[in-house]
């Protein structure tokens, strides 16, 4: 029983303790207030690797990156943040002036894709897979008679619908899950070995769509079509796990 | 034979090359190589890239896009090699390599494995024209006294010619050029590698591009003529002939080399030894009187002045541009607000050396955030001299109300004139409205922003502040359908739903059924009768007892046999189930007669025993019937 109690006590005081290893968002929110901006990004970043990706804590860390000069990063953040939060005016703008800074043109996306990005992929994938399961319950439904029978047409007709709906969302928004921000500018190569030669270049907070990658190198296409391999060091995946 | 022969000592060169190969790394590590066969083909024509392993590991070859290659797998295969006592593997991948336009191409260092091959260098020739370097005919030659073999050549020496619009020239300008070979009548020829510029005064384009093929007549003789229509560049100022080099393989024709063979066939065809087919050149290669000789062709002598530019009136926006131009500009859409991005596009159209038309268009300024330009050469005609550039450079206004884009100035040296032009867009007016964004931004700030007090001071760096870090988190952006449980959610739904429509399908089947129905039904009366039989034990009701008994009975075997339940007694039953069991059932049905008929009754001891014996039946009847 003793034993127990004890390993108990000892997990709970590894919690504690590893929980009071994560700084507090609050204290990069105060180092970002006094315009300490490194500790801010420090912070945030530890408490990103803690807690999660949050689309606040995403917009902070941009925000503190920008302010420190370094608009790639930023530019990531930024991307992620609304990744999770497609709608927010905020981030845009902020998004915006990261690019500008970085000496990016804005993005032209056409009017099918922008309508398309109001929602995030993943709301379409719900909505799709909820689509889905109301189709086969209606063709359950079809298998009686009566009530149930007369709720399955209408069941089937709004499900297919939704499907269609959100499938062609999320297939017009498919490449956005291979998007990639630069973080350093680096060259293009014809191969993925240091020994190729260079066939084009990257500017660092540019967005790439990755295509392959193989043994340290990302195969990217530009968003005027140029493609090459480029060091994976260099190109940061915006859809990714914490690692 | 002789290509014949260099073909033999490729096939003799290779397969020392693998003897080496195959010897050298005994004991080491593994080592990639990579050959190519032929390294010179033509367009229409394929090489074979070999990547061979030697050693004990194999890896897939990156294989790098050469513009212009086209590199498909064409199949792998692997041998096992013993050398003195070393047993190792040989991997080896072939690639067949195709071009889609003549000149020498380089495949860079291909990744296999950690290491990285060579780069390997193939020399495509036009199509047709047989560049692997072949040569014929040299028996021949040797057969034939060098007088007559100089004059041969003489004779059917092709001649070069280069038409130029004027012989006077400005550095930078582009002029039309055709540059015309002049094959005679008669003698067969082979180009061997495209038509190149050489020197370093002139540029000429458009060389790679297929000759046409005329017939001209100059003087009395007939001459098969190539033209190519290219355009020539002038690169430095001076006095330079236009310098152009095609290497071409003759077949010459020899006076006077009939071989024994062709003087047997004048014998045998008559007294015309030239007939039709003796005049083809291939017949006179059998017979040994064509040689092959390969000559590098040159134009006459044409001589071009070339001027400097001059520096006096030289705009100082001028970038090099030579020729006839004109601009125009246009911004779309032509309205919009505040921090939207517009697209400001300058056209540059006219003849001369539009790879040269650079413009630096537009620059920020206060009312204006402009960014880096995007620039786009279409060619009006073949020859890429006329056409035009357009400048594309997305624009942003910093400000609301009726702005103003500037126009964009061009300076451009025509050498029709030998001045210098400068050409400009009408600057465009455009209605800028307050950024609905901005206010978008300021409303979703308000409701987001940190506490009073503890926000930070942004208003200088115009980025929308720190907002309270609140809602969901996790730990992954990657997207739902990359998630292992993924395609489980998309499946179950469709698996549920299987299988429940297969169960009610197979339910309602069966409850429509007319056979299952009875079987339903007569297990039903069975359980009834079943259940009979034992109350009539309880109250000692005898007949009662019987009768349900028989009932059952009757009810079982019916369902078994398929027959109606009144057809089962004691007759049926003898008939159908032969032995103990038979026998056994009989005494059931003839005591149930007695005791419904004859008003037998044993007495509840032995009513008992009658339901033991019933019930064993019972369990026994399937296997029994």
């Amino acid at each position: 029983m003793r034993g127990i109690t004890g390993m108990v006590l000892l997990l709970l005081f590894a919690a504690w303790l590893a929980r009071a290893e994560v700084p507090s968002i609050a204290a990069a929110e105060r180092a970002a207030a006094a315009g300490d901006y490194h500790t801010a990004v420090q912070d945030y970043e530890q408490a990103l690797r803690a807690r999660g990706f949050s689309a606040p804590l995403l917009f902070n860390l941009g925000n503190a990156w920008l302010r420190l000069g370094k608009s790639a990063p930023a530019i990531l953040a930024y991307e992620r943040a609304l990744v999770m939060e497609p709608g927010s005016a905020a981030i845009k703008a902020n998004l915006a002036a990261a690019q500008q800074r970085a000496g990016l043109a804005p993005p032209v996306v056409g009017p099918w894709l922008a309508a398309a990005r109001y929602f995030t992929f993943d709301t379409y994938v719900w909505a799709g897979l909820a689509a889905v399961w109301l189709l086969c319950l209606a063709l359950v439904l079809l298998c009686f008679s009566g009530t149930a029978r007369r709720f399955a047409r209408p069941l089937i007709l709004v499900a297919a619908l939704a499907l269609c709906v959100s499938t062609d969302a999320a297939a017009l928004c498919w490449t956005d899950l291979y998007r990639a921000v630069v973080q350093e500018p680096t060259v293009l190569q014809v191969a993925p070995a240091a020994s190729a030669s260079a066939n084009g270049s990257l500017r660092a907070g540019e967005v790439v769509w990755i295509q392959d990658r193989y043994a340290g190198y990302e195969f990217v296409r530009t968003s005027d079509g140029h493609t090459g391999w480029a060091s994976a060091a260099a190109v940061v995946a915006i859809r990714t796990a914490l690692r | 034979m002789a290509w014949q022969r260099h073909r033999c000592w490729r096939v003799i060169a290779t397969r020392i090359a693998w003897l080496v190969l195959a010897a050298g790394p005994v004991g080491a590590a593994t080592r990639f190589s990579v050959t190519i066969d032929p390294p010179n083909f033509d367009v229409n024509e394929s090489a074979e890239l070999t990547i061979t392993a030697t050693g004990d590991e194999d890896a897939v070859p990156i294989i790098p896009h050469v513009p212009g290659l086209v590199i498909n797998p064409d199949g792998q295969s692997s041998s096992i090699q013993q050398i003195n006592g070393t047993v190792r593997a040989i991997f080896a991948r072939t690639y067949r390599v195709t071009a889609s336009h003549e000149g020498t191409f380089t495949i860079p260092p291909i990744q296999v494995g950690s290491t990285t091959t060579a780069p390997v260098t193939i020399h495509v020739g036009v199509a047709g024209t047989g560049s692997h370097g072949r040569s014929g005919g040299d028996a021949a030659a040797d057969r034939v006294p060098p007088a007559d073999l100089a004059a041969a050549t003489r004779a059917a020496m092709p001649m070069m010619k280069v038409v130029l619009p004027r012989s006077r020239l400005f550095v930078g300008e582009l002029v039309p050029i055709q540059i015309k070979a002049y094959f005679r009548e008669g003698v067969s020829a082979r180009l061997e590698g495209p038509l190149a510029a050489a020197g370093d005064a002139f540029t000429v384009s458009g060389l790679d591009k297929r000759p046409t093929q005329t017939q001209e007549e100059v003087g009395t003789v007939a001459y098969t003529v190539l033209t190519w229509t290219s355009v020539l560049g002038a690169l430095k100022s001076g006095d330079y002939s236009v310098g152009l080099e095609l290497p071409v393989t003759l077949n010459i024709q020899l006076p006077g080399t009939d071989s024994d063979m062709e003087a047997r066939l004048r014998t045998l065809f008559g007294t015309s030894a030239r007939g039709a087919f003796m005049d083809d050149s291939n017949f006179g290669n059998l017979f040994g009187r064509v040689v092959q000789k390969t000559v590098t062709l040159k134009p006459d002598a044409t001589q071009v002045s070339v001027l400097p530019l001059p520096v006096d009136g030289r705009p100082a926006d001028f970038a090099g541009a030579v020729g006839q131009f004109q601009v125009a500009s246009e911004l779309t859409p032509t309205a919009g607000a505040v921090g939207d991005p517009l697209t400001f596009k300058f056209t540059v159209t006219g003849k001369g050396n539009l790879a040269r038309v650079s413009s630096d268009a537009l620059r920020d300024s206060a009312q204006w955030r402009v960014y880096r330009s995007d620039s786009k050469v279409t060619a009006d005609d073949d020859t890429g001299l006329q056409g035009f550039k357009t400048f594309t450079q997305p624009v942003v206004p910093l400000q609301a109300g009726q702005l103003t884009l500037p126009g964009v100035a061009f300076s451009y040296f025509d050498p029709e004139t030998a001045h210098y032009v400068t050409r400009a867009t009408q600057p465009i007016r455009v209605t800028v409205t307050p950024g609905a964004a901005a206010a978008q931004v300021a409303s979703s700030l308000h409701s987001a922003s940190l506490p009073a007090g503890g926000g930070p001071a942004m208003e200088g760096d115009a980025l929308a502040p720190d907002v309270v870090v609140t809602g969901e988190r996790t730990a992954t952006l990657e997207p739902l359908i990359w998630r292992p449980w993924f395609a489980g959610s998309v499946l179950a739904p469709v698996l549920l739903m299987l299988a429940a429509v297969t169960l009610i399908r197979r339910h309602q089947s069966r409850s429509g059924d007319p056979a299952l129905m009875l079987h339903a039904a007569r297990l039903a009366a069975v359980k009834i009768n079943l259940e009979s039989m034992a109350a009539a034990l309880n109250r000692g009701d005898t007949p009662a007892f019987f009768t349900a008994a028989r009932h059952a009975l009757q009810e079982r075997l019916a369902d078994l046999w398929q027959v109606a339940a009144e057809l089962v007694d004691a007759k049926l039953v003898a008939a159908r189930v032969p032995g103990e069991a038979g026998a056994e059932l009989q005494a059931i049905f003839a005591m149930a007669e007695k005791a419904t008929y004859a008003g037998e009754n044993p007495g509840p001891q032995a009513l008992q025993e009658w339901q033991r014996r019933v019930l064993t039946q019972m369990d026994r009847l399937e296997a029994i019937a």
